[in-house]
């Protein structure tokens, strides 16, 4: 594994506010190796998603940080908006948890793909649809010319998931940032956008964080794993390692607590299954 | 199972999409008319068991026995509620609204007459009151929690706290009684001064058509107080709606998304957080113009202004209730129209509400 694509370096974090300062993330660093799947992983609340949008600046308003973040070499922190501009989507893509609200419910879903394709590739219109629905394919959507004419309400929520990795496909970025991608799914659908998240990354050559607080779900397909707690690093470690031999009692109870969820995994898999009917098989009962 | 999607046929049948719309249609339409029928009924009822008998108002003082009951006959009011109640239906059903006791004109004349009034008010109201309230609520938002914002909150409250009414009286006390820059509640034009010849209805356009510049000032200046009057009541709810839906579509995830794929901020705002922001406004200038062509009954009435709201006014007054009952019909007819293309706007803007 070469150098690191990423670097946060004490990152830190405060919710400023009138009732007073709250600190959320405390001396926060770790490395993106470039190439692979770099997971990062905590409870809820550990201060995860905050570190990642801070990489695009896209914390929300009220949070100050400090800190140093660079991205192949350049420091990130303190940009200003033109040059997060030029970083965003072309450089560093990232999709969030919530697939079905992060698209507009007002645009059609090819419109709102053609846009990002034009901004970042320079295309026609015409070229951009062409585009946007080979990439749709290219993510196991079916009919994806159809579905570029539908809105995002009559997507279900793996398939707008996938909507949301095509959109950052088509960026052509250096590095994919995954927010909770397939929390709120049902099991085979959290399966099935693991494995194209997997094969997507080895494909485009592509350097892969993935956020999220299920470590049963990044198990053999991340190569390291950065552990929060608290908004605190706890632990990075390659995937073999980490796995095998946690170094901190943190880490072991999350990986206790997984083995459970795994365990009940199976129980909840009837119940999600007929999720998934409901909302894939057909499009225009919830419309 | 997860991928397979099952086979849909690409078009429906064009005839049995066609049915499927003009049986909506005809629903809708048939409510409506329920609607409308209700309405009508209610004030019939309501008018003749509330308002004071207008013969009373209509005899010289002292006449007797046989002139009221002369009078009541004329009028159609002699028969049993009941009757006179079929009668009001079968010319209604004709579209005969009745005569006026007061004007002695068909109450549909009557309306017509007044409509231009009303319109020439309520347009321009609603102009400065949409752009206003959609304009101002932006900016609230833009700059939540700033100055601009307390500053426009506050103009919002004391315009929604004030009663129309009560907001022309002062007006006119300040503007009229103790500045003496704008004229008085003298309705469309001074005394003596002749109007245009008709062509829109609106005097001010009406004499600048005719090249009276000097005309069209006058009915300008009467114009000014009324017209603000009206505004202040349009725009303070639409502020309100968007400011508040501007402030949740900006903290919307797909606002979020468009600034993290490198959207200019100018294009986020516009393309994206604006087109959800203002769809709950859609109803609130429904109800904006619901408000400037009936519910200015008061405000045309401080103003002397000869329009619909001053017409009913006088038939409250007078118990002319063939003039009261048209005019409740027409308030009935405007707010079904207008709910109906409310519903047609948010088909049109909103993907979520198309089945
Ligand atoms: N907008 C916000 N205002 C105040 N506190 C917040 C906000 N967003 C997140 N936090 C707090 O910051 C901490 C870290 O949040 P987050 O990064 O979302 O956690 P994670 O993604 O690991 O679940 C949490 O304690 C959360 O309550
Ligand atoms: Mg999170």
């Amino acid at each position: 594994m070469s150098a690191a694509l990423l670097e946060v370096r004490g990152l830190s974090g405060v919710f400023r506010t009138r009732a007073g300062d709250t600190p959320v993330l405390h001396d926060v660093s770790f490395d993106l190796p470039a190439g692979g799947i770099t997971a990062v992983v905590g409870e809820t609340g550990s201060g995860k998603s905050l570190t990642a949008l801070s990489i695009l600046g896209l914390q929300p308003p009220g949070l100050v940080t400090g800190g140093s973040i660079r991205f192949d070499g350049r420091e990130l922190m303190g940009l200003d908006e033109a040059g997060y501009r030029a970083l965003r989507g072309s450089q560093i893509a990232m999709v969030f948890q919530d697939a079905r609200s992060s698209l507009n419910p007002v645009l059609t879903v090819g419109r709102q793909l053609c846009d990002v394709a034009r901004l970042h590739r320079g295309l026609s219109r015409r070229d951009a649809a062409a585009l946007v629905e080979q990439t749709l394919a290219r993510v196991a959507i079916p009919e994806p010319r159809r579905r570029m004419a539908q809105y995002p309400h009559e997507f279900s929520g793996g398939m707008a998931q996938r909507v949301m990795i095509v959109m950052a496909l088509l960026c052509e970025p250096r590095l994919l940032l995954l927010d909770e991608p397939t929390t709120g799914l049902d099991v085979t659908t959290q399966a099935d956008v693991m494995e194209l998240i997997v094969a997507l990354t080895q494909e485009a050559g592509l350097t892969t964080c993935l956020v999220t607080h299920d470590l049963g779900l990044v198990g053999e397909a991340c190569d390291r794993v950065v552990v929060m707690r608290r908004g605190r690093v706890v632990e990075q470690a390659d995937a073999a390692t980490f796995f095998s031999d946690p170094a901190t009692d943190y880490a072991r109870t999350l990986l206790a607590a997984n083995r459970d969820t795994v365990d009940q995994g199976t129980a909840n898999q009837g119940t999600a299954n007929q999720d998934t009917a409901n909302q894939d098989t057909e499009p225009e009962g919830t419309a | 199972m997860v991928g397979t999607v099952t086979a849909r046929p690409t078009a429906e049948p064009a005839a049995a999409r066609l049915a499927a719309v003009a049986l909506l249609a005809g629903r809708k339409l048939g409510g409506a008319l329920l609607v409308i029928w209700g309405v009508v009924t209610f004030t019939f009822l309501v008018v003749r068991v509330v308002a004071p008998d207008p013969i009373g108002l209509l005899v010289p003082p002292g006449a007797g026995t046989e002139v009221r009951d002369a009078v009541r006959t004329e009028l159609g009011l002699d028969g049993s509620i009941v009757s006179q109640y079929g009668i009001y239906l079968g010319h209604l059903a004709r579209g005969d609204l009745g005569t006026s006791f007061g004007t002695n004109q068909p109450v549909s004349d009557d309306l017509l007459d007044r409509f231009p009034a009303t319109l020439e008010l309520a347009v321009p109201a609603l102009i400065i009151g949409v752009a206003l309230g959609t304009g101002l609520g932006i900016v609230a938002a833009l700059r939540r929690g700033r100055l601009a914002d307390h500053a426009i909150r506050v103009v919002t409250v004391a315009a929604l706290a004030m009663p129309p009414f009560w907001l022309g009286l002062m007006l006119l006390s300040l503007f009229f009684v103790s500045l003496g820059i704008l004229p008085g509640p003298i309705g469309r034009l001074p005394a003596g001064v002749d109007p245009p010849p008709t062509m829109t209805g609106s005097y001010v356009l009406d004499a600048l058509l005719a090249g009276d510049t000097q005309t069209a000032g006058l009915a300008a200046a009467q114009l000014v107080l009324p017209v603000a009057v009206l505004a202040c009541g349009i725009f303070a709810p639409i502020t309100r709606v968007a400011r508040s839906g501007m402030v949740e579509a900006l903290r919307s995830d797909y606002v979020r998304t468009a600034t993290a794929y490198g959207f200019p901020h100018r294009r986020v705002l516009t393309a994206h957080a604006l087109r959800n922001a203002l769809l709950p406004v859609i109803t609130m200038i429904a109800n904006g113009v619901a408000f400037a062509f009936t519910g200015a009954v008061l405000v045309e009435g401080v103003f002397g202004w000869p329009g619909i709201g001053q017409y009913a006014l006088v038939a409250v007054q007078q118990s002319d209730f063939p003039a009261l009952q048209g005019f409740v019909l027409y308030a009935a007819v405007v707010y079904v129209v207008l709910y109906a293309l409310v519903d047609l706007a948010y088909a049109a803007a909103d993907p979520r509400t198309r089945s």
